[in-house]
């Protein structure tokens, strides 16, 4: 079909603008209007100039926004959606201190498997449970740097706390009893360290709600030390993570989370200080 | 448009036995809203407590209806039409100027990711950082890192607009381009600036607030203040006797201010056009206070 052997009529271009036509007779009218100037004068009539500004808009804005950083990538292509991806990609300054404690728990772990070696045993028990708690120290002082910002905006504070608790949980917790399960000789220690993880974890969020993470960390860390430091010094290591003691931690667990939720209620937030 | 939209009422602030805000009221109104002072004067309390970063010891803050220091409903509803700069900002390591103010804008709750991008590069091109945004931020100076503070707070064009210090830093082009984005952003909104600058006070502000020690010590308009300098200025050869203060100006005169009007006619001596630093000098400049002193 010729281009300029035909014109389109009000009728056709009213149905072109409002996106009714089939896809074929669409491709016709468009190559039409592309070299018919008198059917382009007479489409601008039916064109809605708004509707083409915000075109363009969203075209400049989709050309010049910047690519996304690869934390954000990666987490929104394991699901997360793209909000968690923003707030959780700001704590990534955790990747350090998270790494040197996994090596950290690995070189332990190798350590522990030494049947001879009770050290070892003390080493994995004292580290494992920390690895969490430093991965959430870690995710607070990295996001206290906007905390004074943070904490005029809308956005609820408490599940921002609780959104960086998660994500240290889930990126260290599986890797540490895996580890633990596939290097011999460490037996149950490689889940019972558990137990004083979720308790020393909560302590430190609870921490976190009134103190800077530079106090918090190191308290936590002397605390756990000194448990572990009287179970070998009695050279029953494994006592710190036996039944009895887990029952201890479990207590420690429930009263810190109704401490934390209590916190959070009256609006002090793990990494927001008053 | 005139109703007062911001009004602090009695409020206190105690740190210790440290009072340092001391029963302080005032109303806030659409328009740019100076507020000076020296370090430790409050300001910078008053401006947490107006932002609901920290909640006061006594006295109640009312933000567009909502109480500031109440609920964290009504809290959450003041931040929703809040953008803030604070004195200090420091940012998240390895993050990108587009990365941070993305950030930000995901806490004031703009969900949509196509918008809210778009909104991104508009208070980044609002502040002069558009071609910026995919820098990281280790890479910028300290006033391109100021204007990056003060991108976020344009999110959403807040209704209140919450700065202090914010020419810090900048360059005089730099401020003359955040002045006019402030006296625009006024003409609608609610600014309250925080400032050592007393020009950017001069050329901005509809009025002024001084505070000092935790008080209020003056409240009107930047005519009025510089009005209590009147009379009391001078330009001479010499320092007029008995001026507070005196200091020679780039033409080789001598500015003195404060004093005795001289009662017999002292060569030379002029009376000159006070400004904001003036009426500042006279009222919590060093000299001043020590004259306060010992005449109390």
């Amino acid at each position: 079909m010729s281009t300029t052997s035909w014109h389109c009529d009000a009728r056709l271009l009213t149905r072109y603008s409002a996106g009714t036509v089939d896809a074929v007779l669409a491709a016709s009218v468009e190559a039409h209007l592309v070299c018919c100037t008198r059917c382009r004068a007479a489409m601008a009539v039916h064109a809605d100039p708004d509707e083409s500004d915000r075109i363009w808009a969203g075209v400049r804005t989709a050309i010049a926004r910047p690519v996304a950083p690869w934390p954000v990538r990666l987490l929104r292509r394991c699901g997360v959606s793209d909000e968690d991806a923003v707030l959780l990609s700001v704590s990534r300054s955790l990747r350090g201190p998270w790494t040197l404690a996994t090596v950290v728990v690995l070189v332990c772990a190798a350590w522990a498997s030494f049947p001879d070696d009770p050290r070892g045993k003390a080493a994995y028990l004292l580290v494992a449970p920390l690895v969490p708690v430093l991965g959430v120290v870690a995710a607070f002082a990295s996001a206290d740097q906007t905390a004074e910002l943070a904490v005029t905006t809308p956005y609820s504070k408490a599940r921002l706390a609780l959104l960086r608790t998660l994500a240290v949980i889930v990126t260290t917790v599986p890797l540490v009893v895996a580890m633990g399960a596939v290097i011999p000789g460490i037996g149950w220690m490689a889940v019972t360290w558990l137990g004083p993880a979720f308790g020393l974890t909560l302590t430190a969020l609870v921490g976190l709600t009134c103190l800077p993470a530079e106090i918090v960390g190191p308290a936590v860390f002397a605390g756990w030390t000194a448990v572990v430091g009287c179970a070998y010094g009695r050279d029953t290591v494994a006592t710190a993570v036996a039944a009895p003691a887990q029952l201890g931690y479990l207590v420690l667990a429930v009263v810190t989370a109704a401490v934390l939720f209590l916190r959070i209620r009256s609006t002090h937030f793990p990494g927001a200080r008053p | 448009m005139n109703e007062p939209l911001v009004t602090v009422e009695a409020v206190t602030k105690r740190y210790g036995h440290t009072v340092a805000l001391d029963a302080t009221s005032l109303t806030l109104r659409p328009g740019v809203t100076g507020l000076l002072g020296p370090n430790g004067a409050g300001k910078t309390t008053l401006i947490r407590i107006l932002t609901t970063a920290t909640a006061p010891s006594g006295g109640r803050v009312t933000v567009f209806g909502h109480d500031a220091t109440g609920s964290l409903a009504d809290r959450t509803e003041v931040r929703r039409r809040l953008g803030y700069v604070p004195q200090e900002v420091r940012f998240p390591r390895g993050l990108t100027c587009f990365a941070f103010v993305d950030y930000i804008a995901v806490l004031k709750e703009w969900s949509d990711a196509g918008r809210r991008h778009a909104e991104v590069s508009r208070v980044l091109d609002l502040v002069g950082l558009g071609d910026r945004a995919t820098r990281k931020i280790r890479t910028l100076s300290g006033g391109q890192r100021r204007r990056l503070a003060l991108a976020q707070a344009f999110l959403g064009s807040p209704r209140l607009l919450v700065l202090d210090e914010p020419t810090t830093g900048l360059d005089p082009e730099q401020r003359a381009s955040l002045r006019a984005l402030l006296s625009e952003h006024g003409r609608t909104a609610t600014v309250l600036l925080a400032t050592h600058q007393t020009e950017d006070v001069a050329a901005l502000c509809e009025r002024v607030i001084v505070v000092d020690a935790g008080r209020i010590r003056f409240d009107g308009t930047v005519a009025e203040f510089v009005a209590t300098a009147a009379g009391r200025v001078w330009l001479g050869d010499s320092p007029l006797p008995g001026a507070l203060q005196t200091w020679r100006t780039g033409t080789g005169r001598i500015r003195s201010i404060g004093g005795v009007a001289p009662t017999t006619p002292v060569p030379a001596v002029t009376a000159a056009e006070p400004t904001v630093e003036d009426a500042y000098l006279l009222m919590l400049g060093p000299a001043a206070r020590a004259a306060a002193e010992v005449a109390a």
